[in-house]
Protein backbone atom coordinates (compact mmCIF):
# COMPACT_ATOMS: atom_id res chain seq x y z
CA UNK A 1 0.00 0.00 0.00
CA UNK A 2 1.38 3.43 -0.72
CA UNK A 3 2.12 6.14 1.94
CA UNK A 4 2.42 9.69 1.76
CA UNK A 5 6.04 9.42 0.90
CA UNK A 6 6.28 7.08 -2.61
CA UNK A 7 6.27 9.23 -5.20
CA UNK A 8 3.42 9.15 -7.73
CA UNK A 9 6.19 8.57 -10.98
CA UNK A 10 2.58 8.32 -13.38
CA UNK A 11 1.03 11.10 -11.90
CA UNK A 12 4.70 13.09 -12.66
CA UNK A 13 5.02 12.04 -16.45
CA UNK A 14 1.39 13.14 -16.54
CA UNK A 15 2.39 16.23 -15.48
CA UNK A 16 5.77 16.99 -16.81
CA UNK A 17 3.63 15.93 -20.61
CA UNK A 18 0.89 18.48 -19.86
CA UNK A 19 3.34 21.07 -19.18
CA UNK A 20 5.40 20.57 -22.29
CA UNK A 21 2.44 20.49 -24.39
CA UNK A 22 1.21 23.63 -22.85
CA UNK A 23 4.93 25.05 -23.56
CA UNK A 24 4.83 23.54 -26.99
CA UNK A 25 7.53 21.52 -26.42
CA UNK A 26 6.32 17.81 -27.42
CA UNK A 27 7.34 16.53 -30.58
CA UNK A 28 4.78 16.29 -33.24
CA UNK A 29 4.43 12.74 -32.49
CA UNK A 30 4.29 13.10 -28.78
CA UNK A 31 1.70 15.82 -29.16
CA UNK A 32 -0.86 13.84 -31.51
CA UNK A 33 -0.33 11.01 -29.58
CA UNK A 34 -1.27 13.26 -25.92
CA UNK A 35 -4.28 15.25 -28.38
CA UNK A 36 -5.69 11.60 -28.61
CA UNK A 37 -5.71 10.52 -24.67
CA UNK A 38 -7.11 14.16 -24.34
CA UNK A 39 -10.22 13.60 -26.84
CA UNK A 40 -10.69 10.42 -24.70
CA UNK A 41 -9.93 11.41 -21.25
CA UNK A 42 -11.90 13.79 -19.22
CA UNK A 43 -9.66 13.63 -16.53
CA UNK A 44 -6.76 14.32 -18.25
CA UNK A 45 -8.85 17.45 -20.02
CA UNK A 46 -9.33 19.04 -16.54
CA UNK A 47 -6.02 19.02 -15.50
CA UNK A 48 -4.81 20.51 -18.38
CA UNK A 49 -7.63 22.89 -18.10
CA UNK A 50 -6.36 23.70 -14.17
CA UNK A 51 -2.79 24.04 -15.41
CA UNK A 52 -4.15 26.23 -18.72
CA UNK A 53 -6.45 28.35 -15.41
CA UNK A 54 -3.24 28.55 -13.29
CA UNK A 55 -0.74 30.16 -15.76
CA UNK A 56 -3.60 32.87 -16.66
CA UNK A 57 -3.19 33.59 -12.92
CA UNK A 58 -0.02 33.51 -12.78
CA UNK A 59 0.29 36.22 -15.94
CA UNK A 60 -2.47 38.75 -14.60
CA UNK A 61 -0.67 38.63 -11.21
CA UNK A 62 2.62 39.32 -12.87
CA UNK A 63 1.73 42.04 -14.94
CA UNK A 64 -0.33 43.68 -12.58
CA UNK A 65 2.10 43.87 -10.29
CA UNK A 66 5.43 44.25 -11.73
CA UNK A 67 5.34 46.29 -14.87
CA UNK A 68 6.55 49.09 -13.21
CA UNK A 69 10.49 50.28 -13.67
CA UNK A 70 11.75 53.38 -12.63
CA UNK A 71 12.01 56.28 -15.26
CA UNK A 72 15.18 57.37 -13.14
CA UNK A 73 16.81 53.79 -14.09
CA UNK A 74 15.41 53.97 -17.91
CA UNK A 75 17.01 57.58 -17.89
CA UNK A 76 20.63 56.23 -16.69
CA UNK A 77 20.19 53.52 -18.94
CA UNK A 78 19.51 55.61 -21.65
CA UNK A 79 22.06 58.28 -21.09
CA UNK A 80 25.14 55.23 -19.97
CA UNK A 81 24.93 56.15 -16.44
CA UNK A 82 27.16 54.13 -14.82
CA UNK A 83 27.47 55.48 -11.75
CA UNK A 84 26.20 53.28 -8.96
CA UNK A 85 23.44 54.44 -7.47
CA UNK A 86 22.93 54.33 -3.74
CA UNK A 87 21.19 50.63 -3.01
CA UNK A 88 19.78 49.44 -0.08
CA UNK A 89 21.93 46.20 -0.46
CA UNK A 90 25.93 46.45 0.03
CA UNK A 91 25.19 48.04 3.43
CA UNK A 92 24.08 51.31 1.70
CA UNK A 93 21.53 53.44 1.87
CA UNK A 94 18.17 53.40 -0.38
CA UNK A 95 18.53 55.44 -3.50
CA UNK A 96 15.99 58.41 -2.79
CA UNK A 97 14.94 59.16 -6.36
CA UNK A 98 14.61 55.36 -6.96
CA UNK A 99 12.35 54.89 -4.07
CA UNK A 100 10.22 57.67 -4.60
CA UNK A 101 9.63 56.63 -8.07
CA UNK A 102 8.81 52.83 -6.58
CA UNK A 103 6.59 53.75 -3.93
CA UNK A 104 4.77 56.08 -6.06
CA UNK A 105 4.24 53.74 -8.89
CA UNK A 106 0.76 52.39 -9.42
CA UNK A 107 -0.22 50.15 -12.48
CA UNK A 108 -3.48 51.59 -14.13
CA UNK A 109 -6.29 50.14 -16.75
CA UNK A 110 -7.53 47.75 -14.20
CA UNK A 111 -11.17 47.20 -13.36
CA UNK A 112 -12.28 47.81 -10.42
CA UNK A 113 -9.93 45.79 -8.01
CA UNK A 114 -8.30 48.86 -6.84
CA UNK A 115 -9.27 51.54 -4.39
CA UNK A 116 -11.75 54.04 -6.49
CA UNK A 117 -12.67 57.37 -5.62
CA UNK A 118 -13.59 56.94 -2.08
CA UNK A 119 -10.45 55.95 -0.86
CA UNK A 120 -8.00 58.67 1.00
CA UNK A 121 -5.99 59.30 -2.42
CA UNK A 122 -8.49 60.32 -4.98
CA UNK A 123 -5.45 59.80 -7.27
CA UNK A 124 -5.47 56.01 -6.93
CA UNK A 125 -5.86 54.47 -10.30
CA UNK A 126 -9.09 52.44 -11.24
CA UNK A 127 -11.25 51.88 -14.86
CA UNK A 128 -12.55 55.42 -14.78
CA UNK A 129 -9.28 57.21 -14.88
CA UNK A 130 -7.64 55.02 -17.16
CA UNK A 131 -10.81 55.39 -19.30
CA UNK A 132 -10.30 59.48 -19.51
CA UNK A 133 -6.50 58.77 -20.15
CA UNK A 134 -7.35 56.42 -23.31
CA UNK A 135 -10.21 58.67 -24.54
CA UNK A 136 -10.05 62.65 -23.51
CA UNK A 137 -7.75 65.17 -25.41
CA UNK A 138 -5.56 67.14 -23.94
CA UNK A 139 -6.64 71.06 -22.49
CA UNK A 140 -5.25 74.00 -21.14
CA UNK A 141 -7.33 74.19 -18.65
CA UNK A 142 -11.29 72.69 -16.98
CA UNK A 143 -11.90 69.77 -16.24
CA UNK A 144 -13.80 66.63 -16.94
CA UNK A 145 -16.04 65.19 -14.74
CA UNK A 146 -14.22 61.56 -14.07
CA UNK A 147 -16.82 59.98 -11.40
CA UNK A 148 -18.94 61.75 -8.55
CA UNK A 149 -16.70 63.47 -6.82
CA UNK A 150 -13.23 63.50 -9.29
CA UNK A 151 -12.23 65.62 -12.01
CA UNK A 152 -9.53 64.88 -14.76
CA UNK A 153 -7.67 66.88 -16.89
CA UNK A 154 -5.19 65.10 -19.60
CA UNK A 155 -2.33 67.91 -20.23
CA UNK A 156 -0.17 66.79 -23.09
CA UNK A 157 0.69 63.59 -24.61
CA UNK A 158 4.31 62.65 -25.52
CA UNK A 159 6.36 59.60 -27.36
CA UNK A 160 8.44 58.34 -24.37
CA UNK A 161 11.84 57.45 -25.59
CA UNK A 162 10.90 53.48 -24.66
CA UNK A 163 8.09 54.14 -27.83
CA UNK A 164 5.69 54.28 -26.11
CA UNK A 165 2.70 57.08 -25.56
CA UNK A 166 2.65 58.95 -22.44
CA UNK A 167 0.40 61.66 -21.06
CA UNK A 168 0.49 64.10 -18.00
CA UNK A 169 -1.87 64.44 -16.34
CA UNK A 170 -4.50 65.93 -13.63
CA UNK A 171 -6.65 64.99 -10.82
CA UNK A 172 -8.53 67.15 -8.85
CA UNK A 173 -10.90 65.90 -5.43
CA UNK A 174 -12.53 68.51 -3.48
CA UNK A 175 -9.47 70.70 -2.77
CA UNK A 176 -6.60 68.09 -3.58
CA UNK A 177 -4.95 68.26 -6.77
CA UNK A 178 -2.21 65.50 -8.53
CA UNK A 179 -0.27 66.15 -11.21
CA UNK A 180 1.43 63.07 -13.00
CA UNK A 181 2.25 61.23 -15.84
CA UNK A 182 1.50 57.74 -16.92
CA UNK A 183 2.56 55.95 -19.69
CA UNK A 184 1.08 53.62 -22.27
CA UNK A 185 2.71 49.64 -21.56
CA UNK A 186 0.87 46.21 -22.38
CA UNK A 187 -1.97 47.63 -23.42
CA UNK A 188 -2.47 49.65 -19.99
CA UNK A 189 -1.87 53.15 -18.71
CA UNK A 190 0.98 52.53 -16.23
CA UNK A 191 1.98 55.72 -13.37
CA UNK A 192 5.40 56.55 -13.58
CA UNK A 193 5.49 59.58 -11.21
CA UNK A 194 3.26 61.59 -9.44
CA UNK A 195 2.97 64.83 -7.25
CA UNK A 196 0.13 66.45 -5.09
CA UNK A 197 -0.57 69.86 -5.28
CA UNK A 198 -2.56 71.90 -2.77
CA UNK A 199 -5.43 74.48 -2.98
CA UNK A 200 -4.85 77.57 -1.09
CA UNK A 201 -7.49 79.83 -2.56
CA UNK A 202 -9.56 80.51 -6.03
CA UNK A 203 -7.60 84.11 -6.24
CA UNK A 204 -4.05 82.35 -5.71
CA UNK A 205 -4.67 79.46 -7.71
CA UNK A 206 -2.46 76.64 -6.28
CA UNK A 207 0.46 76.04 -4.80
CA UNK A 208 2.17 72.95 -4.88
CA UNK A 209 2.83 71.19 -1.83
CA UNK A 210 6.20 70.21 -2.76
CA UNK A 211 8.17 71.65 -5.12
CA UNK A 212 10.41 68.35 -5.17
CA UNK A 213 7.56 66.50 -6.06
CA UNK A 214 6.23 68.38 -8.72
CA UNK A 215 10.20 68.82 -9.96
CA UNK A 216 9.96 64.83 -10.53
CA UNK A 217 6.57 65.29 -12.79
CA UNK A 218 9.21 68.03 -14.82
CA UNK A 219 12.22 66.14 -14.79
CA UNK A 220 10.66 62.74 -15.74
CA UNK A 221 9.35 64.66 -18.71
CA UNK A 222 12.79 66.40 -19.69
CA UNK A 223 14.34 62.74 -19.28
CA UNK A 224 11.64 60.73 -21.00
CA UNK A 225 10.34 62.21 -23.68
CA UNK A 226 11.86 62.13 -26.79
CA UNK A 227 9.86 64.74 -29.02
CA UNK A 228 7.43 67.72 -28.35
CA UNK A 229 4.30 67.53 -27.11
CA UNK A 230 1.13 66.04 -30.11
CA UNK A 231 -0.65 68.88 -31.55
CA UNK A 232 -4.37 68.40 -31.21
CA UNK A 233 -5.13 66.68 -34.18
CA UNK A 234 -1.81 64.62 -34.14
CA UNK A 235 -3.18 63.57 -30.71
CA UNK A 236 -6.82 62.96 -31.72
CA UNK A 237 -5.65 60.52 -34.28
CA UNK A 238 -3.57 58.64 -31.62
CA UNK A 239 -6.73 58.14 -29.42
CA UNK A 240 -9.09 57.20 -32.30
CA UNK A 241 -5.98 54.05 -33.34
CA UNK A 242 -6.74 53.54 -29.66
CA UNK A 243 -2.69 54.17 -28.57
CA UNK A 244 -0.79 51.78 -31.12
CA UNK B 1 29.09 50.56 -23.05
CA UNK B 2 26.76 49.19 -24.84
CA UNK B 3 25.88 49.57 -28.04
CA UNK B 4 22.50 51.38 -29.19
CA UNK B 5 21.25 48.29 -30.54
CA UNK B 6 21.70 46.65 -27.35
CA UNK B 7 20.39 49.16 -25.22
CA UNK B 8 17.35 49.48 -27.43
CA UNK B 9 17.47 45.36 -26.66
CA UNK B 10 18.14 45.87 -22.78
CA UNK B 11 15.25 48.59 -22.49
CA UNK B 12 13.11 46.51 -23.86
CA UNK B 13 13.62 43.68 -21.64
CA UNK B 14 13.41 45.94 -18.69
CA UNK B 15 9.70 45.07 -17.49
CA UNK B 16 10.43 41.40 -18.01
CA UNK B 17 13.29 41.96 -15.89
CA UNK B 18 11.24 43.62 -13.48
CA UNK B 19 8.94 40.60 -12.93
CA UNK B 20 11.92 38.31 -12.90
CA UNK B 21 13.33 40.19 -10.10
CA UNK B 22 9.77 40.15 -8.41
CA UNK B 23 9.97 36.05 -8.66
CA UNK B 24 13.68 35.57 -7.36
CA UNK B 25 13.55 38.64 -4.33
CA UNK B 26 9.32 38.05 -3.92
CA UNK B 27 9.02 41.51 -2.32
CA UNK B 28 9.22 44.72 -4.87
CA UNK B 29 11.51 46.66 -3.07
CA UNK B 30 14.37 43.91 -3.47
CA UNK B 31 13.24 43.73 -7.28
CA UNK B 32 13.53 47.27 -8.00
CA UNK B 33 17.47 47.40 -6.25
CA UNK B 34 17.82 44.17 -8.03
CA UNK B 35 16.82 45.73 -11.53
CA UNK B 36 19.05 48.76 -10.79
CA UNK B 37 22.14 46.72 -10.26
CA UNK B 38 21.37 44.41 -12.87
CA UNK B 39 21.54 47.48 -15.08
CA UNK B 40 24.49 48.98 -13.48
CA UNK B 41 26.21 46.09 -13.74
CA UNK B 42 25.42 45.11 -17.57
CA UNK B 43 26.22 49.20 -18.00
CA UNK B 44 29.28 49.27 -16.67
CA UNK B 45 31.50 45.50 -17.98
CA UNK B 46 29.18 45.61 -21.16
CA UNK B 47 28.72 42.42 -23.17
CA UNK B 48 30.38 40.78 -25.87
CA UNK B 49 28.82 41.59 -29.65
CA UNK B 50 27.36 38.06 -30.21
CA UNK B 51 25.78 37.67 -26.74
CA UNK B 52 21.62 37.82 -26.66
CA UNK B 53 20.98 40.39 -24.70
CA UNK B 54 17.92 39.23 -23.09
CA UNK B 55 19.99 35.91 -21.79
CA UNK B 56 22.65 38.26 -20.79
CA UNK B 57 20.83 40.07 -18.54
CA UNK B 58 18.82 37.59 -16.92
CA UNK B 59 22.14 35.17 -15.97
CA UNK B 60 23.80 39.07 -14.92
CA UNK B 61 20.41 39.60 -12.51
CA UNK B 62 20.33 36.46 -11.61
CA UNK B 63 23.81 36.05 -10.42
CA UNK B 64 23.63 39.52 -8.70
CA UNK B 65 20.92 38.34 -6.39
CA UNK B 66 23.10 34.71 -5.47
CA UNK B 67 25.72 37.26 -4.53
CA UNK B 68 23.47 38.95 -2.62
CA UNK B 69 21.75 35.99 -0.88
CA UNK B 70 24.89 34.14 0.07
CA UNK B 71 26.26 37.98 1.67
CA UNK B 72 22.28 38.08 3.24
CA UNK B 73 23.25 34.42 4.94
CA UNK B 74 26.67 36.15 6.16
CA UNK B 75 24.98 38.80 7.57
CA UNK B 76 21.96 37.00 8.43
CA UNK B 77 20.08 39.73 7.15
CA UNK B 78 17.26 37.62 5.52
CA UNK B 79 14.28 37.76 7.64
CA UNK B 80 14.35 41.29 8.09
CA UNK B 81 14.66 41.25 4.27
CA UNK B 82 11.88 39.37 3.94
CA UNK B 83 9.70 41.00 6.30
CA UNK B 84 9.74 44.38 4.11
CA UNK B 85 5.97 45.40 2.88
CA UNK B 86 5.72 44.35 -0.40
CA UNK B 87 5.00 48.38 -1.64
CA UNK B 88 3.24 46.77 -4.90
CA UNK B 89 0.32 44.76 -3.36
CA UNK B 90 -2.15 47.75 -4.31
CA UNK B 91 -1.46 46.41 -7.81
CA UNK B 92 -4.48 44.53 -9.66
CA UNK B 93 -5.45 43.43 -12.95
CA UNK B 94 -8.07 44.15 -15.49
CA UNK B 95 -8.22 40.63 -16.82
CA UNK B 96 -11.51 38.94 -15.48
CA UNK B 97 -9.65 37.99 -12.15
CA UNK B 98 -10.62 39.04 -8.74
CA UNK B 99 -8.31 40.12 -5.65
CA UNK B 100 -9.00 36.74 -3.68
CA UNK B 101 -7.86 34.63 -6.84
CA UNK B 102 -4.75 36.55 -7.14
CA UNK B 103 -3.83 36.29 -3.53
CA UNK B 104 -4.12 33.01 -3.78
CA UNK B 105 -1.75 32.29 -6.61
CA UNK B 106 0.64 34.77 -5.32
CA UNK B 107 0.94 33.20 -1.99
CA UNK B 108 1.14 29.90 -3.58
CA UNK B 109 3.98 31.23 -5.83
CA UNK B 110 5.81 32.44 -2.87
CA UNK B 111 5.75 29.09 -1.42
CA UNK B 112 7.45 27.18 -4.25
CA UNK B 113 11.57 26.83 -4.07
CA UNK B 114 12.85 29.81 -5.53
CA UNK B 115 14.13 27.83 -8.86
CA UNK B 116 11.17 26.07 -9.95
CA UNK B 117 9.39 29.82 -9.55
CA UNK B 118 11.60 31.19 -11.63
CA UNK B 119 11.50 28.71 -14.41
CA UNK B 120 7.98 28.70 -14.56
CA UNK B 121 7.77 32.43 -14.72
CA UNK B 122 10.06 32.67 -17.47
CA UNK B 123 7.99 29.87 -19.40
CA UNK B 124 4.78 30.91 -18.64
CA UNK B 125 4.74 34.58 -18.19
CA UNK B 126 7.89 35.66 -20.26
CA UNK B 127 7.24 33.13 -23.19
CA UNK B 128 10.81 31.55 -22.96
CA UNK B 129 11.63 28.37 -24.42
CA UNK B 130 13.22 25.64 -22.46
CA UNK B 131 16.31 26.12 -24.33
CA UNK B 132 16.48 29.52 -23.24
CA UNK B 133 15.61 29.14 -19.68
CA UNK B 134 18.05 26.30 -19.43
CA UNK B 135 20.34 29.32 -20.78
CA UNK B 136 19.55 31.69 -18.31
CA UNK B 137 19.41 29.50 -15.44
CA UNK B 138 22.06 27.56 -16.49
CA UNK B 139 20.85 24.44 -15.98
CA UNK B 140 20.22 21.33 -18.25
CA UNK B 141 16.93 21.27 -20.30
CA UNK B 142 15.51 18.51 -18.75
CA UNK B 143 15.75 19.96 -15.60
CA UNK B 144 14.00 22.94 -16.56
CA UNK B 145 11.25 20.70 -18.14
CA UNK B 146 11.16 19.26 -14.57
CA UNK B 147 10.56 22.27 -13.01
CA UNK B 148 8.05 23.93 -14.70
CA UNK B 149 6.32 20.89 -14.39
CA UNK B 150 6.87 20.55 -10.41
CA UNK B 151 5.85 23.82 -10.17
CA UNK B 152 2.85 23.60 -11.93
CA UNK B 153 1.83 20.41 -10.35
CA UNK B 154 2.57 22.11 -7.17
CA UNK B 155 0.78 25.14 -7.53
CA UNK B 156 -2.19 22.53 -8.17
CA UNK B 157 -2.28 21.17 -5.05
CA UNK B 158 -2.21 23.93 -3.61
CA UNK B 159 -4.52 25.88 -5.38
CA UNK B 160 -7.10 22.96 -5.36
Amino acid sequence: MADIHTLDIDGLRRDELLSRFLDGDLSAGEQADLEEKLANDAGLRARLESFKRQDDLIKASFRAKSTTVSPILVARLQKDDTQPAPSRWQGQTAGIGLAASVVLAVTVGLLGLQAGPGSENGFEMDASLAQALSQTPSRAEGWDALDDDRNFRAVLTFPAASGNWCREFMVARNEDHWRGVACRHDNSWVTQVMAREVFLEESNGYRTASAADVDQVSRFIDAEATDVALSAGQEAAVIDANWR
Amino acid sequence: MLSETKKAQLMAELVGLKRFCVSLTGDSADADDLLQLTVERVLERGMPEDAHVAKWSYRVCRNIWLDELRSREVRQRYAAAASTTDAMQSGGTGDGFDRLELERVDAAMESLPEEQRSALLLVAVEGRSYAEVAEILDIPLGTVMSRVARARRSLAEKLE
